[in-house]
């Protein structure tokens, strides 16, 4: 009997501790991918301004081609 | 009297005797008229009936010969398309053994950044398998060649709610988790990569732009020398220089801030997953 509320505290605890591992691992990926998605719409917006300013560029010296 | 009151009634009956006989001829003889149109009309009806069979006879000929065509056509395009399935099938067997033999090196790896040089290999390898097979696959239906931003597309979808990262399509195999992070990271990393490259020509667009504004500043200052202008069109000219100047110079301050942007960004996503170990 002694054995066995043993063996059932220990797979409780093991239970216990490997369900909290996951969480804080899922977590933990989580809120990497949300840094990741934060970091591609960054690029993302930095590629976008320096398009558009390149082709206000590119405007700009298409005028200077009639001087 | 008793006689001349019998031939009455011998007469009344001789009439009620004769109606219906002369309405029997006469109904005998709108019968057979009735039965004549009824005839020339059955006749026109079979006349009609025998243009319609005809006609559609001749309709039922044509759609054949017209499906016919389209099933020529159809066997020429399926044996096209089972052609160009087993080149893409051919390829994706020979790439599968290699992606086993890097899954199971994926397994096995203790450290993230084995694990993140793995996930690069599988990645090359995807991509050099579904680039192969699409581009046999466009190839022969459409003899067009494939990109490589059109594997980049089959191969990773990002935006997925379950983090499940789809690693190869239609194969139903996914990566969950840490390794989908990973692979997402690499993702990223290598379109920042891209971005940086992309950078480079925006600064040859830079330089040349400066290249030409001098010219322009020279040809503005020999014919302003010359005095072929008038005041108002040096003035334009003036104008449309120092716009140009202030544009490229803007176009400089992005790109240099573009640039830090880009390095601190991929150090952080290489950093992302060397941290956690």
């Amino acid at each position: 009997m002694k054995i066995l509320a043993r063996f059932i505290l220990v797979f409780f605890l093991v239970g216990m501790i490997s369900c909290r591992d996951t969480k804080a691992e899922e977590e933990a990926n989580q809120a990497a991918i949300e840094q990741i998605e934060a970091v591609e719409s960054e690029v993302e917006e930095i590629s976008k301004k320096i398009e558009e300013e390149a082709n206000e560029v590119e405007n700009s010296l298409k005028e200077l081609d009639s001087i | 009297m008793k006689t001349t009151k019998n031939m009455l009634w011998a007469f009344v009956l001789m009439i009620f005797v004769s109606i219906p006989t002369m309405t029997a001829q006469d109904s005998g003889a709108l019968t057979n008229e009735i039965k004549k149109e009824k005839s020339d009309l059955d006749q026109e009806k079979d006349k009609m009936k025998d243009k319609a069979k005809d006609k559609a006879d001749k309709e039922k000929a044509k759609i054949k010969a017209k499906e016919d065509a389209m099933k020529d056509v159809r066997g020429d395009m399926k044996s096209d398309i089972d052609k160009a399935k087993g080149d893409a099938m051919s390829a994706m067997n020979d790439g599968d053994d290699k992606m086993k033999i890097l899954k199971e090196k994926l397994a096995k790896a203790k450290t993230d950044k084995e694990k993140q040089e793995i996930m690069k290999m599988i990645e090359a390898e995807k991509k050099k398998t579904t680039g192969e097979a699409s581009a046999t696959g466009s190839a022969t239906a459409k003899g067009e060649p494939s990109t490589g931003e059109d594997s980049d597309a089959t191969t990773a979808t990002g935006s997925n709610d379950n983090n499940d990262y789809d690693e190869e399509e239609g194969k139903g195999d996914v990566l969950k988790g840490k390794e989908y992070g990973i692979a997402k990271a690499n993702k990223a990393k290598a379109k920042v990569e891209k971005r940086q490259k992309d950078l480079e020509d925006k600064k040859a667009l830079v330089k040349n732009g400066r290249a030409k504004i001098a010219a322009a500043k020279e040809r503005l200052a020999a014919a302003v020398e010359s005095g072929d202008l008038s005041e108002d069109e040096i003035a334009r000219k003036q104008k449309s220089i120092e716009r140009a100047e202030a544009s490229i110079d803007k176009l400089e301050a992005s790109i240099t801030s573009g640039e830090a942007a880009y390095s601190k960004q991929k150090t952080t996503l290489t950093e992302l997953y060397q941290d956690k170990n």
